[in-house]
């Protein structure tokens, strides 16, 4: 199934394609605001998280604490093999309206 | 101490001129153009050169503190920054300015100072945002969020912009993350609710039509 993607679950998707596994809360908050311009509330991307990881598009897993963050434990983010394919698809839907070919392997 | 090389005074100030054609088209919510001037300062202290570091983080900071107000670092500041960001600002001034006022912009002097070599750094994050998070949020997103937030306050954001900022910023960070987690499950469930009603009335008409 291809679930639909807004623009701001499709960057956070990507970006924690491209963490491959290691993105937790900060990495992917800095990067996601990097690849959008502005900033990005820590609220907004972890309600985006858990959205993504209901859809099965990412999965999540606690990691260590640690006493930088006050012995409070990460949460790891990765994306699955549904949302690797959701990310690679996503590229492709602009070209698939622009030209009205069906995009490889979609429905 | 290394000097900075001709290539990098060059790209300085290149970015200096760059910086004096934008003051023409000033746009006030811009902030950009210190950005860069930071990163040339960043790179002037990164090549050892403090007083060339401190020559850019000083022309930032006095010109900010003439350009706009800043807005008291309590819970009232905070929303009356994020509900009305124009009302804090003034017109910017020529030449640097003699009063700053009470509003003086806290993270771009701590900038200055850190450029001389002055610490204001290592204070603990304050107690107050995380247990508002605990007090209105679920235990186990509380701990992954307040662990971030800790993280990147001791991290980036106070090294960055100095204790007080990063203190508001905490705040902030705090109150948004709380609307976020009561607003976004109605949202979604009010979304849910009209694309079903939605659906229903396109079936029923087709059907009507249909017979």
């Amino acid at each position: 199934m291809q679930s639909s993607l807004g623009r701001f679950e499709l960057a956070v998707l990507c970006v924690v394609v491209e963490l491959r596994g290691d993105g937790y809360g900060v990495p992917i908050r800095q990067a996601v605001s990097e690849r959008l311009g502005r900033d990005v509330s820590i609220g907004a991307l972890y309600t985006t998280l858990a959205r993504l990881e209901a859809k099965r598009l990412v999965s999540s897993n606690l990691g260590a604490a640690t006493p930088e963050r006050g012995g409070r434990a990460k949460r790891f983010f990765k994306a699955t093999s549904d949302g690797v394919r959701a990310a690679e698809q996503a590229d492709t839907a602009p070209r698939r309206l622009w030209f009205q070919q069906p995009v490889e392997g979609g429905t | 101490m290394s000097r900075m090389s001709g290539a990098d005074i060059a790209e300085v100030q290149r970015r200096l001129d760059l910086f004096s054609a934008w003051k023409l088209h000033w746009d006030p919510s811009d902030r950009a153009q210190y950005h860069v001037l930071i990163q040339c300062a960043d790179r002037a202290r990164a090549h050892g050169d403090l007083d060339e570091a401190y020559r850019l983080y000083d022309y930032v900071a006095r010109e900010l503190q003439g350009l706009m107000y800043d807005v008291p670092d309590n819970l009232f500041g905070i929303i009356f920054s994020s509900a009305v960001p124009t009302l804090g600002r003034k017109t910017p001034l020529l030449g640097p300015p003699t009063d700053p006022g009470p509003w003086y912009l806290p993270q771009m002097s701590h900038l200055a100072l850190q450029a001389c070599g002055v610490r204001t750094l290592n204070q603990a994050p304050p107690d107050g945002p995380a247990k508002f998070l605990y007090m209105l949020m679920p235990v186990e997103k509380c701990e992954v969020v307040v662990g971030d937030l800790e993280e990147e306050f001791r991290r980036h954001v106070q090294p960055r912009f100095g204790a007080t900022f990063a203190r508001r910023w905490y705040w902030k960070q705090a109150i948004f993350t709380c609307l976020e987690h009561w607003l976004a499950r109605p949202a979604l469930a009010a979304a849910r609710f009209a694309k079903e009603v939605l659906l229903e009335a396109i079936k029923r008409r087709m059907s009507d039509s249909g017979d």
